[in-house]
């Protein structure tokens, strides 16, 4: 498969009329791309609004994209509310520790999130600091689209 | 003499004029309807109810007692089982035969604390006129039979307008309102008289000016809810086993006030059941269950199920939460 | 407080009330999860719920009534399983005004079905004023001969005492 149709199957179709120019999304894509070559520990990363449908991925095959991005968004929201709610503030991001590996889920900007599956990690802090950074690109990424909407 | 205390609840000076009035022609042999103060707590055995006063509502609105009732209201609504209606404007007429009946019924019973309709239980069995205390089982066979044989039938029952039935097109011709109808259902002593009429009479009647046209299902609904008083339908026995292919669609206000009847649609739903095996199931009163089968039969919702086996005991699920969900009712009644 | 026994799950499609008629019955302000629609939900409503409603209602020896109402869209499908769990009975509500109510319920019926089996469901139709009303019978037909009882009532999801009735009718057949 050559390059450009497998950039094209990452991106994902499942908007209601909602969907981003493809431009956009390879932006973001190659963010993703990026964030996984920097830090050696991100197996894998989606971008999802914030009601869980997926942007963009890079993703192995055996991951549903549909579903880790619902599951994403579930999480996150839940997350917020019970921070909110515990008067813990806004939520920075969200973080799993599991035996094979970490999951965080961090907001990137107001209707985006970013989700990034890492192996068992001994730099916690690097990874975090490398994912917070391409949450932000994202943000920045979706907000000249969107000023260029108007 | 037998004496049955009356006690009055919220009732208007109007109510108690026709009162003073309609007790006179109270007349039941061998009984004599006592008037309790007003104002004194509603411990008689019949209670005169003004369902608009506050002291009416509020009591109306507890769990049902023992007490017979008669209750007066502007608009009609669906009295509790074993109760009375008057809708307002209230006539001489309505008081006097509530109180006929409910007198008739403290004669024949043998202790006092029985409600209407009541008595010591016969086995079910196949009807004659002259078993029916009342006329819901006739009327409700009269109209299942007009609607499965698509005939046409005029019902007369003296001094109210008659019926005039419609099987083909399932409805019901009258100058009777609803109310009305639940009156003639109630009445044990008058005879229903069927004819059948062509369908150039049976037009004629209903596109006559001041006549309603009401959907059978409607007439059956009131009818069936004065319930049967015990007797069930004609050609039927409490052995006749039952299903039921769904859950009936019960008006709203029905729901609250027969619960029961939503548990039994529930039963019926999963099993065929005969009228005994419900009552065995439920503990309910067998009154409550003849009724139940009565209505749901003259829908046609219920279906008559020969491969059932008509003596197994019900085995209840065990439920873990039957006190969890009445403390869920209490709550959601007290609440608003 | 045994969480187990005391949980009333509510779900349907997106926009069909699951959330007023959590809050109509809750005793505390709903916590919900909802955020900004991006799919076929605008076409309703701007927001939606992702991964669940909670309300609950408290009885008066202290006990409490768990309310969950879940998200709508399938691909939420993970949070119905969870959600479940331990629970004593389904509210489906859906909305007459949609293009197929009863494929609607047909949907969610097969979805949930083991946990109906296990426990029990009503059906509640929201919106029927405004549309046409043969809505009842056909979902009537979905669930016609299915062997166990669902009531089918038609509800305003705003409205207290309308909710109060589906639950009644809940509570018959459980």
């Amino acid at each position: 498969m050559d390059v450009t149709s497998e950039i094209v199957d990452k991106v994902t179709h499942q908007h209601h009329g909602q969907r981003a120019p493809d431009n956009i999304l390879n932006s973001m894509l190659s963010v993703l791309s990026t964030l996984k070559s920097d830090s050696g520990e991100i197996v894998a990363a989606i971008i999802t609004s914030s009601d869980g449908l997926p942007w963009a991925q890079e993703l192995p095959e055996d991951f549903d994209v549909k579903r880790f991005s619902a599951m994403s968004s579930a999480i996150l929201a839940l997350s917020i509310t019970m921070a909110r709610e515990a008067g813990r503030g806004d939520t920075r991001n969200l973080m799993v520790e599991a035996d094979n590996g970490n999951i965080y889920v961090l907001q990137a900007g107001p209707t985006l999130l970013l989700t990034v599956f890492t192996k068992a990690t001994t730099s916690l802090g690097l990874t975090l600091a490398h994912t917070r950074g391409a949450a932000e690109k994202i943000e920045a990424i979706k907000k000249n689209y969107d000023a260029t909407k108007i | 003499m037998r004496s049955i205390n009356l006690s009055l609840l919220g009732i208007t000076k109007q109510d108690h004029a026709i009162l003073s009035v309609a007790i006179k022609l109270v007349d039941v042999p061998g009984v004599e309807l006592i008037i309790l103060p007003d104002g004194a707590p509603p411990t008689g055995d019949v209670i005169l109810v003004n369902a608009d006063s506050d002291a009416g509502a509020n009591y109306l609105k507890q769990e049902d007692t023992i007490q017979t009732k008669i209750i007066i209201a502007e608009n009609f609504t669906l009295p509790p089982l074993g109760s009375r209606f008057i809708e307002r404007p209230v006539r001489i007429h309505d008081m006097v035969n509530a109180f006929n009946i409910a007198c008739e019924r403290f004669k024949s019973s043998t202790t006092s604390n029985i409600e209407i309709g009541s008595h010591s239980s016969v086995a079910a069995n196949k009807r004659t006129q002259a078993e029916a205390n009342n006329n819901t089982p006739l009327l409700l066979h009269e109209f299942i039979t007009a609607c499965t044989k698509n005939s046409l039938i005029k019902l007369e029952c003296k001094p109210y307008s008659p019926l005039f039935i419609n099987g083909i097109s399932r409805s019901v011709a009258t100058r009777a309102t609803l109310p009305e109808i639940h009156i003639i259902a109630k009445e044990n002593e008058t005879r229903l008289e069927m004819t059948a009429l062509s369908a150039a009479d049976e037009y004629e009647q209903a596109s006559s000016s001041g006549v309603n046209i009401y959907p059978i299902n409607t007439v059956i609904w009131h009818t069936a809810l004065v319930g049967s008083t015990g007797v069930i339908l004609p050609e039927h026995s409490n052995d006749t086993p039952v299903k039921l292919k769904s859950m009936p669609r019960f008006p709203r206000e029905y729901m609250r006030k027969r619960p029961e009847f939503l548990k039994m649609s529930a039963l019926l739903t999963r099993k065929s059941m005969t009228v005994n095996q419900l009552q065995q199931a439920t503990q309910l009163d067998i009154k409550v269950v003849t009724d139940f089968y009565n209505l749901i039969f003259a829908l046609g919702l219920s279906t008559i199920d020969e491969t059932a086996n008509t003596a197994e005991l019900y085995q209840k699920k065990k439920s873990k939460n039957s006190s969890l969900l009445s403390r869920l009712a209490k709550k959601l009644s007290a609440t608003g | 407080m045994h969480i187990g026994e005391h949980k009333i799950v509510f779900t349907g499609p997106v926009g069909a009330g699951k959330t007023a008629a959590i809050s109509c019955l809750s005793d505390a302000p709903v916590v919900g999860t909802d955020v900004a629609a991006t799919d076929e939900t605008l076409d309703k409503k701007d927001l939606t719920t992702v991964a669940m409603d909670y309300g609950y209602i408290e009885l008066e020896d202290g006990e409490f009534i768990h309310l969950y109402g879940t998200p709508g869209q399938d691909r939420f499908n993970f949070m119905w399983d969870i959600l479940c769990q331990g629970g004593m009975g389904l509210v489906l509500l859906v909305d007459a005004t949609s293009p197929d109510p009863a494929a609607d319920c047909e949907f969610y019926l097969a979805a949930f079905d083991d946990f109906i089996q296990e426990t029990g469901a009503v059906i509640g139709i929201t919106r029927a004023d405004i549309a046409d009303n043969t809505k009842y019978e056909q979902v009537q037909d979905v669930i016609i001969d299915k062997g166990y009882p669902i009531p089918v009532l038609e509800i305003d999801a705003r409205n207290e005492d309308d909710v109060k009735d589906l639950v009644y009718a809940l509570m018959a057949v459980l």
